[in-house]
């Protein structure tokens, strides 16, 4: 009985295939093999976390980007037998198959930073490991020096600027990389406010009193966010000469009214209006701002 | 803090597994101030003591199949950073960032804070990439610290200590979801904030700013205490869909609103002598409550159409509309005591109500349309057009109006703006252009632009190995019929040389100018002048990178000049050197020094030093 059992399991492991005792079946070979580097940083990088079989990245994970990489093995690692992605169609290939997301704000298709031989995802990303956040191939602030050399220059050379690149702040704090262009290459708030309300909430208000200049305009009306030579990053060297100009109405319809005659400008008492004029931002209490 | 931040850490790296990556960075920096110490915590604010440079640890956990934890300037930085990320694929995704920030600043002039901005921001998504992923999220901003503001009272103004805290948080609830040829996200959040603000009277300030009587009384404080707290809840929604209609046709549809409603109520007390020109006589002291209730109700919904039109080439267009109602009133109850005439008679206690209301409505339009061709060989082009249109109704609150006039009414502005650029990119080579006009039919704001154009030109050359080179140039000009005038100009140029792996050399040279005219009108006078601000900054940077096998070094000087309204000298040096040790440790040391230099009080010279143990 039990040589007949054991000669029925014989013969049904023959019919399916499995290999005889003694004969180890042919080890598939592991992409990680020869690119350990690469292999090592998937295990905790974005696109290759969680896909481990015990401790191995399977070659299917690669081969999502880099395609079918049986010829490029059997070809002894033959470079022309593989994919492997680079520039614009690189992107368009590979990344664009799952990243092409489009939303109120973000687009890969319309947007100043959208895939194209001068810009596209592997200029920023690099994709096997990065030590900077979000796979960038740098940090941010050097990465986007890469273009934007005179915006980057402000923050690293003038006296009053945002503290990038330390504390967490980055050009993306504030910018959408991925925006349809415009102002919407700004970020919102979750509530679809400017950025800077994400850190100085005291500003956003709303007050009983609200400074027009943000009611109807924004924080950029009266400060320039990038670096400033200006205190408090105001778009003028002096406070006076800020409120002023709008303070003044000659001609012409505008938003401003004009300060009573005891605002005389000769006397230093008034060359610096939110000495008096505090609640320069919104006041709950004071229509002249003062409180 | 910084020591249990540090202990957390260290304990975090010990407890990691042999196929973790792990690194901390972790010292003590000297500071040598010369100078003016509270413009140098103004622009920098890096002080001496313990420091966490940078932590970083990539893991696996039993519940997460990638834990990641990233630290960078903890403890006499003014501003540092954690993030955790964890992730179970398929099942949940997590982060977490806390951010301080210290913030320092003696202007304007008597004015003065050091406060600390603490947030965290926590999000959770369930099931991501899934057809349907719920997520929440936390958010919590506290602004603290004390502070010395100036205050006008009695026709005068008084230097007061002021101690502020401002809470907010923000919960927020949601989902993404994904069906065939539709996905979207739909948000809803509610946020409350909580702001108290308490002053008093800085010892010895009673005198106040102005030394000359008023009608022949000299005004002076004994006492001045001020309370307010203001209340604000926020409920938001946010919501976007977007659908591939067609095959090559992909539309997008927002909506967004938030309803803030402030609740205020404040107190005072002072006592002194003091004027009132509002009520014509003097008195020995006040007592003021207010309560005031604000509104904003904004939303903003839209779409967005992109077509492609040929491979690589999208046509888009989109519709957004904003409208935003703010509102508010205010009941502020005075009490003046013992309040004479200014001719010295009719001695009593006099109350005044004012109830002030205020509104603002404005609707704003925004259409555009363009095409983007991105992959025409090696070039690449992006035109579009785009027309805002803002309609706004102010009304002015009649206890405002001083000076009638230009205090309210409806204003309309309508921009027109044509934004194009294109680049030609190959062999390394890559040259853009972009050109933006705007035009404005009239201002609401006097220094509004009616027409503003701005243009940019960039090169850069990748040379094989061992060069780059790179310039950018980019200039604005606007102006409008009230004889304003501006113009912004900022030029940069840099190479970067690598002659050998092991070496690399950078030089920068860029150029700033910022000048504007407009006319305005002197109060005392009434007559006209023109206003003038100018800004022209020279910059140059330069450093030099060395990786040698026992020593890598990173050193550099930027230097900036402005010669403009307010002239200074800045000067920065920099200088870091790693030393490996033995197996994964070594130490890091630094040099800075920064130089301000405006030939005045608030000039100062520092110099920091500091000493870090690395561990790899």
């Amino acid at each position: 009985m039990r040589a007949t059992t054991i000669g029925g399991l014989l013969l049904l492991l023959i019919a399916l295939g499995v290999p005889a005792f003694g004969e180890e079946p042919a080890p598939v070979p592991s992409c990680g093999d020869c690119h350990d580097e690469q292999a090592k940083a998937f295990l905790t990088n974005p696109h290759g976390h969680g896909t481990a079989v015990k401790g191995v990245i399977p070659n299917a994970v690669c081969e999502r980007c880099h395609g079918d990489g049986k010829g490029h093995i059997e070809g002894g690692g033959d470079k022309t037998l593989i994919f492997k992605p680079a520039g614009l169609a690189g992107s368009n290939k590979t990344c664009l198959t799952c990243h092409d997301l489009s939303t109120d704000r973000v687009t890969r298709r319309g947007g100043p930073h959208s895939n194209s031989t001068t810009v596209n995802c592997l200029t920023c990303h690099s994709i096997h490991a990065s030590k900077a956040t979000h796979l960038l191939v740098k940090p941010q602030l050097a990465l986007c020096d890469t273009c934007h050399a005179t915006q980057v220059a402000s923050f690293r050379s003038k006296p009053y600027a945002h503290r990038l690149g330390s504390g967490g702040m980055e050009c993306s704090s504030c910018h959408e990389p991925h925006g349809r262009g415009g102002r919407e290459m700004l970020r919102r708030t979750a509530a679809d406010e400017l950025p800077c309300l994400n850190c100085h909430t005291r500003q956003r208000g709303p007050f009983v009193f609200q400074h027009g200049s943000f009611a109807i305009g924004d924080c950029m009306t009266c400060h320039t966010p990038h670096g400033s030579s200006n205190r408090n990053r105001l778009i003028r060297a002096n406070v006076a000469q800020l409120c002023i100009e709008c303070h003044s109405p000659i001609g012409g319809k505008t938003l401003g009214s004009q300060p009573p005659s005891f605002h005389n400008l000769a006397l230093a008492r008034y060359q610096d209006c939110t000495t008096c004029h505090v609640a320069v931002h919104g006041s709950n209490r004071d229509p002249q701002l003062m409180k | 803090m910084i020591r249990r931040l540090l202990a957390l850490l260290i304990l975090s790296a010990a407890t990691a597994q042999a196929q973790n990556v792990f690194d901390i960075e972790a010292g003590y920096r000297f500071l040598d101030l010369k100078g003016n110490s509270g413009m140098y915590r103004t622009q920098i604010n890096e002080q001496e003591g313990l420091l966490i440079r940078s932590f970083s640890l990539s893991s696996t956990t039993p519940v997460s199949d990638r834990f990641r934890i990233t630290a960078s300037d903890f403890g006499t930085s003014p501003a540092g950073a954690l993030r955790i990320e964890a992730d179970r694929r398929g099942l949940y995704r997590f982060t977490l960032g806390y951010r301080t920030a210290d913030q320092y600043s003696i202007f304007p002039n008597q004015h003065f804070y050091n406060r600390t901005r603490r947030t965290l921001d926590a999000d959770l998504e369930l099931f991501p990439d899934e057809r349907f992923a719920p997520f929440v999220g936390y958010s919590f901003n506290r602004f603290a610290g004390p502070g010395e503001t100036t205050y006008h009272v009695g026709q005068d103004e008084f230097l007061l200590r002021q101690k502020e805290k401002d809470v907010e948080q923000e919960i927020r609830a949601g989902a993404t979801f994904k069906l065939t040829h539709v996905y979207g996200s739909f948000t809803q959040g509610l946020r409350h904030s909580s702001e108290s603000s308490q002053f008093s009277l800085v010892p010895g300030a009673g005198a106040g700013n102005g030394s000359d009587p008023i009608l022949g009384q000299q005004i002076s404080a004994t006492t001045i205490t001020r309370h307010d707290l203001t209340r604000v809840h926020t409920p938001f929604t946010n919501f976007y869909i977007t659908g591939d209609v067609l095959k090559h046709l992909r539309l997008t549809g927002n909506y967004v609103r938030f309803a803030a409603d402030s609740s205020g109520s404040e107190s005072e007390s002072v006592f002194g002598n003091f004027a009132s020109f509002a009520i014509s006589r003097f008195y020995t002291g006040s007592t003021e409550s207010a309560t005031s209730n604000a509104k904003n109700t904004t939303w903003r919904g839209g779409g967005h159409a992109e077509y492609e039109v040929a491979e690589g080439i999208d046509l888009i267009a989109g519709f957004q509309r904003e409208h935003r109602e703010l509102d508010g009133n205010a009941l502020i109850n005075t009490l003046y005591l013992q309040s004479i005439t200014f001719g010295g008679v009719d001695q009593r206690d006099f109350q005044t109500v004012l109830n002030a209301k205020s509104s603002i409505d404005r609707d704003e339009d925004i259409v555009n349309a363009g095409i983007v061709g991105r992959t025409a060989g090696p070039f690449s082009f992006r035109a579009e057009v785009r027309q805002s249109k803002v309609d706004a109704d102010v009304a002015p609150d009649l206890s405002e109006i001083v000076v009638p006039g230009s205090q309210g009414g409806s204003f309309e502005r309508r921009v027109n703006t044509f934004d194009t650029n294109a680049q030609f990119s190959q062999s390394g080579f890559t040259l853009g252009a972009a050109f933006r006009s705007d035009h404005g039919n009239q201002p609401i704001f006097r220094t509004d632009f009616e027409d503003r154009d701005r243009y940019r030109l960039r090169a850069q050359w990748n040379a094989p190995k061992w060069v780059r080179l790179g310039a950018v140039a980019e200039r604005t000009t606007m102006s409008n019929n009230a004889d304003f005038h501006g113009h912004i100009a900022q030029y940069s140029g840099n190479i970067e040389y690598t002659p050998v792996e092991l070496l690399s050399l950078r030089a920068s040279a860029s150029r700033f100018e910022a000048d504007s005219s407009i006319l305005f009108r002197h109060p005392e006078t009434f007559a006209t002048a023109t206003s003038v601000h100018s800004e022209n900054g020279n910059s140059r940077e330069g450093g030099v990178t060395l990786n040698l096998k026992r020593l890598s070094l990173d050193a550099g000087l930027t230097s900036f000049h402005n010669a403009g309204t307010t002239p200074f000298k800045l000067t920065r040096y920099f200088s870091r050197a790693v030393i490996p040790i033995k197996g994964r440790y070594g130490i890091a040391l630094e040099y800075n020094k920064d130089k301000y230099d405006e030939n005045s009080a608030y000039d100062f010279d520092a110099t920091r030093y500091g000493i870090y143990l690395r561990i790899q």
